[in-house]
């Protein structure tokens, strides 16, 4: 045995635990004997040159231990690939974006200008790098140390048939509630519209008649936003009649638009709110907390029309149906009565 | 993939549960790694030798070969032999081996 074959030898076994290291160090300068000789009798080799030929018919060490140990030469095998996969959609879709709104929002309240859109793209990237990674080491980590205990994949997932998508005529089980759901908020912000003109702060235990939202606003802004609530509804309706697609989701859009750039706009303009409403609650308040309150506000319309639009979009881009942004592979639920 | 690849890789599978099979019986004689290499190849049973020395480690694992250091030689060489599960495997095998043979057979004929 040469130095070169103690080179292979230890090259071979030097990433296996410390037991297993000498019996396969064993084992490999016996093939590597033998397998010189064989050179050097078939005349495959000279003396000389067999043990350089045997080590290159045994090929790569590390591939060569890897075939020995019976050890995984991929990060995540088949059996985790589809729970790994279906774990880090499912985090990536919001924990990036919710981390970077919510960064986003603590610089603005705290003094942030336009610069804080950087550092929250920054920031919801490095999240995001962060869940890839650190999921992706646990599943590695898992693929090489678990015993096998757990069974197949589908056991993994916990699949049953009753998780199977609905067929196009009938996957939108969500429908008439969604319907339900928009009406039923829709008649609440009419209401409130209507009912805040007689007042809602409460001064000792006793309801004043302050209305939250400028009086003036009733020669057109509020008889818009009713009108807009009404074609909501309608929207909704249509919706509910037939379903989403890309024109719905464009028309979708243009009504967030057309509900929260006004409202935004009065906000800022400072003509939203009555005066007898901040003269009231003004002494309560110091500059950092109306600040806060004011971004708060902002963001709050702007993030709910945002999340409406994008809604509409993912529910078109999906060809209608079905629940949006729904966990991969969430339960349907069974239909009724069977 | 072009045809020969192909072939070759459908060969490659067929003849998978073949090499442990041949093992198993030719071990019920003890004998050592390069030597089983080099009889099973020239009765016609094609192995490579990155496929077999793994594979007489895995069989050991699974207790279907014992083996044992022999010092008696010049060079210490391990020699494998079938154990009794082994055998018992070799077995079953073999007449699944059989039957398949058998069934193959029958469709062959059934064509003509």
């Amino acid at each position: 045995m040469t130095e070169l074959t103690d080179r292979y030898l230890f090259a071979a076994t030097r990433s296996l635990p410390a037991a297993q290291r000498e019996e396969l160090s064993h084992d490999l300068a016996e093939r590597i004997a033998d397998t010189i000789d064989a050179r050097v009798d078939s005349g495959a080799s000279t003396p000389e040159t067999a043990e350089h030929d045997a080590l290159v018919e045994l090929g790569n060490p590390a591939v060569l231990a890897a075939s020995y140990s019976d050890r995984p030469l991929m990060l995540i095998g088949p059996r985790y690939f589809l729970v790994w996969k279906r774990l880090l959609v499912f985090l990536e879709s919001f924990v990036p974006a919710t981390v970077a709104a919510a960064a986003a929002l603590g610089l603005v309240i705290s003094g942030g200008g336009w610069e804080v859109i950087g550092a929250a793209i920054g920031i919801g990237l490095s999240v995001a790098v962060h869940v890839a990674f650190w999921v992706t080491l646990v599943f590695a980590l898992i693929e090489r140390y678990d015993t096998g205990a757990v069974g197949s994949t589908d056991e993994l997932l916990g699949w049953t048939p009753d998780q199977l998508p609905q067929l196009p005529e009938a996957r939108r089980p969500h429908r008439r509630s969604d319907l339900i759901a928009s009406l039923v908020w829709l008649a609440i912000a009419a209401a409130f519209i209507v009912w805040q003109q007689f007042g809602i702060v409460w001064i000792g235990g006793e309801r004043s008649s302050v209305p939250l939202l400028d009086p003036a606003l009733w020669s057109f802004w509020l008889p818009y936003l009713l009108v807009l609530i009404a074609l909501e509804a309608a929207f909704a309706v249509w919706i509910y009649r037939s379903d989403w697609n890309w024109t719905n989701a464009i028309v979708n859009v243009a009504l967030s638009a057309a509900f929260a750039i006004p409202v935004i706009w009065l906000f800022v303009e400072g003509m939203l709110l009555s005066a007898e409403f901040v003269a009231m609650v003004e002494p309560h308040l110091d500059a950092d907390a109306v600040r806060a309150l004011s971004v708060l506000f902002i963001g709050g319309v702007a993030a709910i029309c945002a999340w409406d639009s994008i809604d509409g979009i993912v529910k078109a881009a999906r060809g209608g149906g079905r629940g949006t942004l729904d966990f991969p592979g969430n339960r349907s639920p069974r239909p009724a009565g069977r | 993939m072009n045809t020969s690849e192909t072939t070759a890789g459908h060969l490659q599978e067929l003849r998978r549960g073949t090499v442990v099979l041949a093992c198993l019986i030719r071990l019920r004689t003890p004998d050592y790694g390069y030597a089983l290499l080099e009889s099973l190849n020239s009765l016609g049973i094609l192995v490579d030798a990155n496929t077999l020395y793994p594979l007489l480690r895995r069989l050991e694992k699974q207790a279907l070969l014992t083996s044992e250091w022999n010092t008696d030689e010049a060079r210490p060489r391990k020699f494998y032999r079938t154990s009794q599960t082994g055998v018992e495997l070799a077995d079953a095998l073999m007449t699944d081996w059989r039957r398949i043979d058998d069934a193959l057979a029958g469709l062959t004929t059934g064509d003509e």
